[in-house]
């Protein structure tokens, strides 16, 4: 035997996925960390470039924006896959159900009675001046009372193993073809693995997601007609779109190819003519979704898109308006409102969060900023963020200035530590740390992703996950306890 | 079946360009394989490739010589010559990328194989050492695809338009190396005439039509029966008239097809009433002049008729 490229590590300040403190394989893990023993250095990468060019081959990619310029790059993955037992995702699942659900009870109350604000368990002005409170969507309540019927929620599982949501992802999630294309690629390169293993199947993703977009449809007589509409092939999820459209048999449309008539039905062009359109699982922001009731600039949009679906005559999947929940003051209510409206305990851990608006708390942020992370409350992707204990002096000074000068803007929790798995890196094994993305579709029925896509900071140390910069990714697999 | 008339155009789109890059591939290896069987006098100039596709002026502001080397660069390795073979595969692909949702993932991978392929090797194809081997993946690539197109489609909206696309391009491909071919051949004159059979059975090979045509003809070949056989074969999948009854078929199933349907129709007279065998290189190219602009008319009435969405 070829000497291996298994160099077990010892990890004492994080949790590992795969390893215990002293360096030995967790139970579920034990093949997966046996075989990688058993294989040499260079059969590893020769499996790594195989599944590097079946990426390439399959064309799965993500844009990024550089300059200015579009560049189309190959999804980044890891080969090791993260393998997590059943049992334990049981519990986690459970509890997305139950966020969910509170999430879009929350969002549903705000539009309408505004019962939890007039209790005051959730300040009004946190909700009502926030930028994500869109007024044309007050007095619509959307079928099922649900809006938002995709969410893909941030975990991350701290020194201890225990999970907790990082943020909720409400408005347009993305990530969940790459989450398929992983488990492809896997297949392929590391089929002994498979032998071993009963691995939750992830695959019938896009079924679940056409019924669940179906169950929306306003005409129950006739098969719903869905469409995926994208803001086109510059955006950098538009393998995404393509892949979900092709996965579910439904057309992608961009903005161009809808309009809607005097009879306020969503019609789109076909070669046989206009065909009316039931259900759209947009993926575009809600400013740039109607010019008629959001941003009047937006090429992308629809015009009159808002006035079908507040008529009933078209469903929209996030609805628009869903983004009120998907904000990181109200992330820190989330508690609060699983037991207002469910009258239940949260099964899912949140982080601890300071809300600068507070005084108490704004005080405790600013004195202690090398402790914290602080978070804008309304960008996604990684931007805008300072991680304390990792910037420098004039970097606390900057951030100080800035939670001043507008506190509702930011929130702080304190750093906490990001689990790491084996990650095959240049030619050796190290331990790298990641986060995980299940998503969570809401219609007639709630369901949970298997799993979900796990994303690891490539960098030695960072804790930086986002594609955008310089994250990877991994195979999820949820196993069963005794094979 | 649904189909967006924006992905209606870019699958009609994909299919020429794939056609395209095929037809330049088949054109410039048969081409090469000719210069080397004919001593120096007895047979065309490189630029007779550059004429075939009306890019003599596009040409002529990026290189002073009609040499090998340049007209192979123009027609293999640059990106930005709207008739080189890498601009054709791009196009290809990006139509791919924006009509996945109606096509198989095998067309998606091939295609996308195909443009890596290319991106990675055409720069070297200039040489003729590299060339053949670049020129036969890029037909065997080409072929594959279509290949995939006949067998992993429903017989519906997406296959018409892909095969419309596809029988527009080939039909404006075989009409122009038609005309360049008996343009070029006409000018060496008695220089040419030992090797004329050898010249025609060139232009029959750019088009993968000899052997059917031998089959048809015999071993002679000679400029009318090649026209002949290239315009007005019922038989031979390839010819033009066989195009157009293609085009007749795929037309009639499609709504408010009536414009193009009288147009195709049209042109099948005109080719059918045209008397090669009578015609002399100047009626030949008069004639061709004529049937390309027919062509022209069919894709705007195609595009008129279902590529139209409210926006524009």
């Amino acid at each position: 035997m070829a000497t291996s490229s298994w160099q077990p590590y010892q990890q004492d300040e994080h949790y590992d996925e795969l390893l215990t403190k002293k360096g030995h394989s967790r139970p579920a893990a034990k093949r997966a960390v046996q075989f990688l023993r058993n294989t040499s250095p260079e059969a590893l990468l020769q499996r790594r470039a195989a599944a590097d060019l079946t990426i390439k081959e399959m064309g799965v990619s993500f844009t990024v924006y550089s300059d200015g310029e579009n560049i189309d790059r190959a999804w980044p993955f890891d080969l090791i896959p993260r393998i997590v037992p059943a049992s334990i995702w049981q519990g986690v699942s459970k509890g997305l159900m139950q966020r969910n659900k509170a999430l879009n009870l929350f969002i549903d109350d705000v539009y309408n009675k505004q019962r939890i604000l007039r209790d005051g368990i959730v300040p009004a002005e946190t909700v009502l001046e926030s930028p994500n409170f869109k007024k044309p969507c007050v007095g619509h309540s959307p079928k099922h009372g649900v809006w938002a019927n995709i969410c893909g929620s941030d975990l991350i599982r701290d020194r201890d193993g225990q999970f907790y949501v990082l943020e909720d992802n409400l408005r347009v999630p993305s990530g969940v073809s790459y989450m398929l294309e992983n488990r492809e690629v896997t297949k392929r390169v590391l089929p002994e693995l498979f032998e071993h293993y009963s691995i939750r199947p992830v695959d019938d993703y896009p079924t679940k997601l056409f019924r669940m977009l179906a169950s929306l449809s306003p005409r129950t007589t006739t098969k719903p007609c869905v469409v995926v509409l994208t803001p086109g092939i510059f955006n950098s999820a538009y393998f995404e779109h393509a892949y979900l459209a092709q996965g579910m048999g439904a057309e992608l449309v961009e903005g161009a190819d809808l309009s809607v008539d005097d009879d306020d039905f969503v019609y789109m062009y076909t070669v046989e003519g206009p065909v009316r359109v039931d259900v759209i699982y947009r993926r575009i922001d809600d400013d740039f979704m109607d010019p008629e009731a959001f941003r009047e600039d937006s090429a992308l949009g629809v015009p009159g898109l808002t006035r079908a679906w507040r008529a009933g005559k078209v469903a929209i999947a996030n609805a628009p308006g869903s983004g009120v929940a998907d904000d990181k003051v109200v992330y820190a209510f989330v508690p609060e409102m699983i037991r207002y409206y469910l009258k239940e305990e949260p099964l899912l851990a949140s982080v601890p969060t300071y809300l600068c608006m507070h005084e108490a708390d704004r005080e405790y942020v600013l004195n202690n900023l090398e402790k914290l992370v602080v978070k804008p409350a309304n960008e996604s992707g990684g931007y805008g963020l300072m991680v304390g204990p990792h910037a420098d002096a004039k970097t606390h000074r900057k951030f100080a200035k800035l939670i001043q000068e507008n506190p509702r803007n930011y929130i702080a929790q304190p750093t906490l530590s990001l689990s790491t798995a084996p990650t095959f890196v240049d030619h050796t094994i190290e331990p790298r740390h990641l986060d995980l993305r299940p998503f969570i579709l809401q219609g007639a029925d709630t369901w949970v992703t298997p799993g979900g896509l796990t994303r690891v900071a490539m960098r030695k140390g960072s804790l930086v996950v986002n594609s955008s910069q310089g994250g990877g990714s991994k195979d999820t697999w949820i196993v069963e306890d005794t094979p | 079946m649904i189909l967006l008339s924006r992905v209606a155009e870019r699958l009609y789109w994909l299919a020429r360009y794939l056609e395209r890059a095929q037809a330049t591939a088949r054109l410039t290896k048969s081409f090469t394989h000719l210069i080397m069987d004919l001593p120096i006098g007895q047979s065309p100039a490189w630029d007779v490739l550059i004429q075939t596709f009306d890019a003599e002026e596009a040409f002529g502001q990026r290189y002073n010589a009609n040499s090998e080397t340049n007209v192979m660069r123009y027609l293999l390795a640059l990106d930005d010559s709207t008739t080189s073979i890498p601009y054709s595969v791009l196009n290809a692909r990006e139509n791919v990328r924006t009509t996945r949702g109606v096509l198989s993932d095998d067309i998606w991978e091939h295609v996308n194989e195909l443009y890596l392929y290319v991106q990675e090797h055409a720069s070297q194809s200039v040489a003729r050492r590299n060339r053949y081997e670049f020129l036969d993946e890029v037909i065997e690539r080409t072929q594959l695809i279509f290949s995939a197109f006949q067998h992993s489609l429903n017989r519906d909206h997406v296959h018409r338009f892909i095969t419309m696309g596809r029988v527009i391009e080939r039909a404006d491909m075989a009409t122009r190396i038609l005309d360049t071919g008996a343009k070029a051949i006409h000018k060496l004159g008695q220089n040419a005439k030992s090797v004329e059979s050898l010249l025609w059975g060139n232009v029959l090979e750019s088009q993968l039509a000899l052997s059917a045509y031998r089959r048809s003809f015999g071993p002679v070949i000679d400029r009318n029966t090649t026209a002949t056989f290239l315009l007005q074969s019922l038989k031979f999948p390839n010819s033009v008239a066989f195009g157009l009854n293609d085009m007749i078929e795929l037309l009639a199933p499609l709504p408010t097809s009536q414009p193009a349907l009288r147009t195709v129709r049209a042109a099948n007279k005109e080719l059918d009433r045209f008397n090669v065998a009578q015609a002399s290189v100047e009626q030949l190219h008069e004639f061709i002049d004529t049937f390309q602009l027919r062509i022209i008319e069919i894709d705007a009435i195609i595009r008129q008729t279902w590529f139209n969405t409210g926006s524009e």
